[in-house]
């Protein structure tokens, strides 16, 4: 298998200064980008990437249009995201995300050893055990993981707080104090700031089908096994503990979020961005 | 390994299946429409009887041609302490317009706007709330039924033909306290006998332009509306 390599480019080597402008245009004070555009203040209505397709029962096509139509600007990033992490790698959850990018450099000013390992659970498990509940249980008229459970109000709720009483008022209640409890425990106290998304986003879980699906047409990060001497550093800089090292190093592509800080601390140059030919 | 991923996932299902059931009932998301003649609301806003203090969310959009200033209220019985936080940017661009809200009142709506007010209530838990019965009246609808902008199922306001309660000259606590019942001035008649309500007033007409119910369980039902 010949991998054509792509030398580290100008995404992977500034991936934090990215995240940081991400915040800066996503979150509140400025909410830059809903501003400019359609004038929400978040990602709730407009542009939410969630609630269009936990679609509840006895729902007719009516309604299903309707909520895609009422949400049409998450339709259009959720629609963005998938399709460029097909071609590309997941760059929208690593570089891009607001939520992920929050949680990720949150769990930066942590001391690693405050950190708590979640990489013994398996996060595909976890992953899709939630996205099938997030899609069935509305369906079913069991009740919704949608909005009571949903990092997308969360974290720009968090940002919000210090500046806006509406925000501070997510808090105040059950749902807020879990929320925000979810996110401390599985972003910022996680190792690598990612379990949260690796475990209960569901944009992240079509993103991770979509990426695992593209593996013979896009670009990934992958591994050159000739290369590889089963160090083990990928594995411990991981953010989503994608990487196995039993024999050589393999990774998943149904957890990788194509960080490439593997790719950054390999000492053999064993790791690269490319196609598959 | 895949054992353990199987029984991951299977242990991941129940938990997600019983967090995605289980409602917790100190807040409650409620929508309406804010309309000329009075605005619909989806459905009531359900809250546990047990607690003291709630958080409710109401988003709501002006429907056309309504076009004004309009005065929230929480008003009822029981006597409920309510402060109003509008949901807006916390530094205003001005690149898209919104509506001002100060003093419980949005200022300039125009068609098409959308509110999200996030109220917090207190309750005095020595004054008994009527609980919401189960039954077709109460219970949480599928909001497959309920769409604002189809004419669904839904909890249809009455046209506001009396006025208002006059705002300003008393506190909500002194005009809860004044008529056990109902408003003084105004007899509804339905608020006395179904409860509170979180309600928008036009403030030139006076005329209801959307009511919220809001309704107490007995604490295993509650949370409004699943999503």
């Amino acid at each position: 298998m010949r991998i054509d390599n792509t030398t580290a480019g100008f995404l992977a080597r500034k991936r934090t200064m990215i995240m940081i402008i991400s915040l800066l245009l996503f979150m509140t004070p400025l909410a830059l980008f809903f501003q400019v555009t359609t004038g929400d203040n978040d990602f709730c209505g407009t542009w939410c990437p969630r609630m269009f397709y936990a679609i509840r029962q006895g729902a007719g096509i009516k309604e299903v249009i309707g909520g895609i139509m009422r949400a049409y600007m998450g339709v259009a990033l959720l629609a963005g995201a998938v399709i460029s992490t097909f071609f590309l790698g997941r760059y929208w959850c690593s570089h891009v995300c607001p939520i992920g990018g929050a949680g990720e450099l949150g769990s930066r000013l942590v001391p690693a050893r405050l950190k708590i390992d979640y990489s013994a659970i398996p996060a595909p498990a976890v992953r899709y055990g939630y996205l099938g509940v997030y899609l069935i249980a509305p369906l079913a008229g069991i009740g919704s993981l949608c909005c009571n459970y949903c990092n997308f109000a969360t974290v720009p709720r968090l940002f919000g707080a210090a500046f806006v009483e509406a925000d501070l008022a997510y808090f105040f209640r059950a749902y807020g104090i879990i929320n925000l409890s979810l996110f401390i425990l599985l972003a910022v106290v996680a190792k690598g700031g990612r379990a949260y998304c690796n475990f209960v986003c569901p944009v992240g879980a079509l993103d991770a089908l979509s990426n695992r699906l593209g593996v013979r047409v896009g670009k990934r990060v992958k591994v050159i096994p000739d290369k590889c001497n089963s160090c083990g550093n990928c594995t411990e800089v991981c953010p989503t503990w994608a990487i196995d090292v039993s024999e050589k190093a393999r990774i998943d592509q149904l957890s990788c979020i194509s960080c490439r800080k593997c790719q950054e601390i390999c000492p053999e140059g064993a790791i690269c961005y490319g196609k598959t030919q | 390994m895949r054992c353990k991923s199987i029984v991951t996932f299977i242990v991941s299902c129940i938990i997600f299946i019983f967090a995605a059931s289980h409602r917790f009932h100190d807040s409650a998301h409620a929508i309406g429409t804010i309309k000329k003649g009075g605005g619909k609301a989806r459905h009531p806003a359900l809250l546990d009887s047990d607690r003291n203090s709630y958080v409710l969310i109401a988003t709501a959009g002006v429907v056309p041609p309504y076009r004004g200033n309009a005065r929230v209220v929480l008003e009822g019985d029981p006597t409920l302490k309510a402060t109003f936080h509008n949901s807006g940017p916390a530094v205003e661009l001005g690149i898209h317009r919104h509506p001002d809200f100060k003093e419980n009142t949005f200022y300039d709506l125009r068609p098409k706007d959308k509110v999200a007010l996030w109220v917090k209530i207190k309750r005095d838990l020595t004054v008994p709330v009527r609980q919401a019965t189960t039954g077709a009246e109460t219970a949480v609808p599928s909001c497959s039924r309920c769409d604002t902008e189809s004419g669904g199922e839904e909890t249809r306001q009455p046209e506001s033909k009396t006025p208002a309660p006059e705002s300003g000259k008393k506190s909500y606590a002194e005009r809860g306290k004044s008529r056990r019942g109902g408003w003084q001035g105004r007899d509804t008649g339905e608020n006395s006998a179904t409860g509170p309500a979180l309600a928008f007033y036009d403030t030139a007409t006076n005329e209801r332009l959307l009511s919220i119910p809001i309704r107490f369980t007995g604490g295993t039902e509650g949370g409004g509306n699943a999503h």
